[in-house]
């Protein structure tokens, strides 16, 4: 029951506190369920990043669902699903009138940009703790930056690169060393 | 019944959507003003709104949407409609990985994966950069596009190697850099940099 409540709070927060959602959330999602609770381990908080980007739907609904599960069943994923869906439905009810109109201020809108480049900042930072968790070497790291080259430069659709990196994986980690 | 359109367009959407935010909006657009529930003009309103707003991006156009159209009601049953199907799609990616997921062929299949993952994430970080530290950049590889005339700020650049420091050094926990950032921003702004 305690999990079960701590999953909608937690949710709650990390919903409350993303702008645009979906990746934005992912270092938070860490910092709150493998540093702070520990109730994932890094490798399975990668996973959960591998199955919401395999997966349809909403990154942030489908991370909520496979982590709530995983920490206290169906009932956590229902809690977890809730707590990340509460703060847009109330904020979005009392707030749409006016969010218009601080849209048109500028300092809101510098803010609005500085928050975008210290998401940045997060979100590498978290790519450097997990490639740490893993021990990652060589070979991840050429696995990441071929994904990324794919992706940015070559136009390929995330979902691919999923299943090809399996296949690949299938070929490069031959004897597990 | 609207309510029950609400939901059920909202479901097809949470269904058959990859990549989450960005990569829903123009799906989304278009199923929306098709059935001339809200103008190109107000959906445009509706995803600034919800860039603006917290929480993930879907949710906040659903609510938004279902708001416009039926009020509260409309808003809940499009918010639930945008989620019911990860239940179903998540069930069942859990049980083909459980019947599959402990072989040694697996084992290096995940190996692989968890590394390309990594660089999918790094895909956010660009985007992120793309939109704070530099503007202006064209939309496809420069070589191609001939490139536009990128502006760099300076103010931007700074905000991302003090959240970096912030992160690295001092361990921050992430909502504090996010209000710390927009903080920084706004004073930025009032200095005249941003």
């Amino acid at each position: 029951m305690k999990r079960i409540v701590g999953l909608f709070t937690a949710y709650f927060r990390i919903a409350a506190f993303t702008l645009g959602g979906g990746m934005v959330m992912l270092p938070l999602m860490e910092d709150e369920f493998v540093r702070r609770r520990k109730w994932l381990e890094p490798a399975e908080f990668l996973d959960v990043v591998t199955l919401v980007n395999a997966l349809p739907g909403v990154i942030a609904v489908n991370s909520s669902i496979i982590i709530g599960r995983k920490v206290a069943g169906w009932p956590g994923a229902a809690a977890a699903c809730l707590g990340g869906m509460a703060p847009s439905v109330l904020i979005i009810l009392a707030l749409a009138p006016l969010v218009a109109l601080i849209r048109d201020i500028p300092a809101a809108a510098a803010a609005f940009t500085a928050v975008r480049s210290a998401v940045a900042a997060l979100i590498l930072m978290l790519i450097v703790r997990q490639g740490r968790a893993l021990s990652a070497g060589r070979r991840e790291i050429l696995f990441a930056v071929v994904a990324l080259a794919a992706v940015r430069l070559g136009g390929l659709h995330p979902i691919l690169v999923i299943p090809a990196a399996g296949l690949a994986g299938l070929l490069a980690f031959r004897e597990d060393s | 019944m609207i309510l029950a359109a609400l939901f059920g367009v909202f479901a097809r959407i949470g269904a058959m959507t990859f990549g989450g935010g960005y990569a829903m909006v123009s799906l989304i657009e278009r199923d929306l003003t098709d059935r001339g529930w809200v103008s190109p003009e107000e959906f445009a309103d509706i995803v600034a709104v919800s860039q603006m707003t917290p929480g993930p991006l879907a949710m906040n156009v659903a609510t938004f949407t279902g708001r416009q159209i039926a009020g509260v009601p409309g808003a809940l049953a499009a918010s639930a409609g945008l989620a019911a199907p990860a239940f179903l799609i998540t069930a069942a990616a859990i049980a083909v990985l459980k019947r599959g997921g402990r072989s040694p062929l697996a084992g290096r299949a995940i190996r692989g994966i968890r590394g390309a993952v990594l660089g999918l994430i790094a895909t956010a970080v660009l985007f992120f950069l793309e939109n704070s530290v530099l503007r202006g950049l064209p939309d496809g590889p420069i070589w191609r596009t001939g490139g536009g005339r990128p502006v760099f700020s300076v103010a931007a650049a700074a905000v991302f190697v003090i959240a970096l420091v912030a992160v690295g050094r001092f361990r921050l926990r992430p909502i504090p850099v996010i209000l710390g950032s927009a903080v920084l921003g706004a004073g930025f702004h009032a200095l005249g940099l941003m």
